[in-house]
């Protein structure tokens, strides 16, 4: 065994029976090679360093929007990547092939893009959604500070049009729907809000909402959605409302005619 | 010579300044005689006008708030803004020479406050008898109005004409009347009916109309563009529109929904009317 086998031999030996004794032919070859010695050391304490490592626990306030994002991530990709990879058991050494021949792929493909640019106009395209997304953010969120509230509705449908809003929006609806000054504008954003009433967090906020809300109206809509929602939080929630004295007659009606349809 | 023409100039100026309130005075004078021979308390006073001294192309919006009076407004095509009071009950007779306090002070002789700021023209109700007179208001019809009628003593109709701007009115009891206007209209209603005759569907803007109990009944040309929203919890959806809906298998475990989604001659502004528990009316003309 030369010099160049032993040390890629080497960081496998010490990642799979860390504290063991090495083979003997890699022992031999240590005690002669001094450059491979050193080799030995410094990854030992790479080692070392590495199992001082403690995992970092989250912080119990983590950010709401932080949270949405996750479920986001969670509803549309339920089997990760990594889950699917522990699931079959492949080896780390094949996975590190595999990352290294798409990096070669991608590497390729930049190298292709600055020799020919004009062919290569899909990561322009993609780039330029992305921009676009952005510019669409800017101006809905520009739009709902207007004087006007025909323009703050007008913001709120915009955030409809877009597939995956950024928590950012989502944070912008749901102060919109508990603050706006105009009831029609609460009542876009609790129907745009209504999108994504399968989202858990938001599910959760629409129910939430129900404790602040002021506006008959809109507390007619959030009692339909909150009910549509069939979390176990509604029930609770609506026999909150019922106890509270400034509620008007209608609201109170809409309240326990949603009682009566979460018992069905 | 020339400082006997400065002093003579000097000396017209100052004597404008003095004989201009005079002349306002004068105007008002009539009116202050009245007063004074009117025996009884609280008797209606003659018809009050007041045009508003300010170029009525500068101001961009017009807000209307603690006015529980009937309102009327027209649009016109002139750039005046005139304040028509009618029905104005005279101040109690104990009252006279002591001002109505509640913070927004009489400045147009109608009752009113009319005050300007920013291009916004706020206007609010500066005297007790001004909650059971008329008022009429004659603005510029591409001037945005907001009208805040959120009192539980207020009662009578808002009525509105031929505006061509932005409308927001909010109402508990009240009816809201709009004809010959183009929108974006914001209205909404607790139990008040809401009556809607659109001239032409303004394109730019969403409109936006919401009750709990009241009805809606609103008409459009029959040529309009519209991304339609009709909802209606427990009452019911009317239109003589020609509109596809597909039909959906009906869901048990909601409160009861009726929901309708659909384009208006291929689609244009949102349009979304709701109202929970009153039916809605759309109909074409």
């Amino acid at each position: 065994m030369n010099c160049k086998e032993i040390i890629e031999l080497l960081p496998e030996f010490i990642e799979k029976s860390p504290g063991k004794d090495l083979p003997d032919e890699v022992e031999k070859h240590l005690s002669r090679c001094n450059a491979c010695k050193d080799e030995l050391k410094k990854l030992l304490h790479i080692e070392g360093l590495l199992s001082q490592v403690r995992e970092e626990k989250v912080p119990a306030k983590v950010d709401f929007a932080f949270r949405i994002m996750l479920e986001n991530e969670k509803n549309t990709n339920n089997l990760s990547f990594t889950n699917r990879i522990n699931q079959k058991h492949i080896s780390l050494s094949i996975l590190t092939k595999v990352a290294a021949g798409i990096l070669l792929l991608i590497s390729g493909g930049f190298v292709g893009y600055f020799i020919h640019p004009v062919e290569n106009t899909s990561i322009e395209v993609s780039s330029l959604k992305q921009e676009m997304v952005e510019m669409k953010n800017l101006v809905i969120l520009s739009l709902i500070k207007q004087e006007s509230p025909s323009e703050r509705i007008k913001a709120v449908s915009y955030i409809k049009e877009i597939s995956k809003p950024d928590p950012e929006l989502i944070e912008m609806l749901f102060s919109t729907l508990n603050s706006d000054r105009n009831v029609n504008v609460r009542l876009a954003a609790a129907q745009a809000l209504s999108k994504y009433k399968d989202n858990r967090e938001i599910a959760k906020g629409i129910v939430k909402s129900l404790e602040t809300q002021t506006e008959p109206l809109v507390q007619i809509m959030l009692i339909n959605l909150a009910v549509e929602t069939r979390g176990d939080d509604v029930t609770p929630e609506l026999n909150k409302l019922l106890n509270r004295s400034d509620l008007m007659d209608e609201v109170k009606s809409f309240a326990q005619k949603g009682i009566k349809t979460l018992s069905i | 010579m020339k400082t006997i023409k400065q002093v003579l100039m000097i000396s017209l100026i100052i004597s404008c300044f003095f004989i201009y309130p005079a002349v306002v005075q004068g105007e008002r004078e009539p009116r202050r005689l009245n007063e004074i021979n009117v025996s009884d308390e609280n008797q209606i006073l003659a018809p009050a006008q007041y045009k508003i001294p300010v170029n009525g192309a500068q101001i961009k919006k017009i807000v209307i708030q603690d006015l529980l009076a009937e309102i009327k407004i027209v649009g016109s095509q002139n750039n005046d803004i005139i304040i028509d009071a009618r029905g104005l009950k005279e101040i109690p007779k104990r009252a006279k020479g002591l001002t109505y306090v509640n913070g927004c002070m009489d400045n147009t002789g109608t009752g009113v406050a009319a005050n300007e700021s920013e291009g916004v023209l706020t206007i609010c109700g500066a005297s007790k008898g001004s909650d059971d007179a008329t008022y009429i208001f004659t603005v510029p019809k591409g001037v945005s109005l907001s009208i805040e009628y959120n009192s539980p003593f207020a009662k009578e109709d808002i009525e509105i004409k031929n505006m061509e701007a932005e409308v927001e009115v909010s109402t508990l009891s009240t009816n809201i009347n709009c004809s010959n206007v183009t929108g974006p209209l914001v209205l909404n209603s607790i139990s008040g009916n809401i009556d809607i005759n659109v001239s032409r569907l303004n394109q730019n803007s969403p409109t936006s109309i919401s009750l709990i109990s009241g009805d809606l009944d609103i008409t459009l040309p029959a040529t309009s563009n519209a991304n339609l929203k009709m909802n209606s919890i427990s009452g019911g959806v009317y239109t003589d529109f020609d509109i596809k809906v597909d039909y959906k298998k009906g869901n048990l475990k909601r409160i009861g929904n009726n929901n309708i989604e659909t384009k208006l001659n291929g689609g244009g502004v949102d349009l979304s009317l709701i109202s929970t528990s009153g039916n809605v009316y759309l109909r074409k003309k």
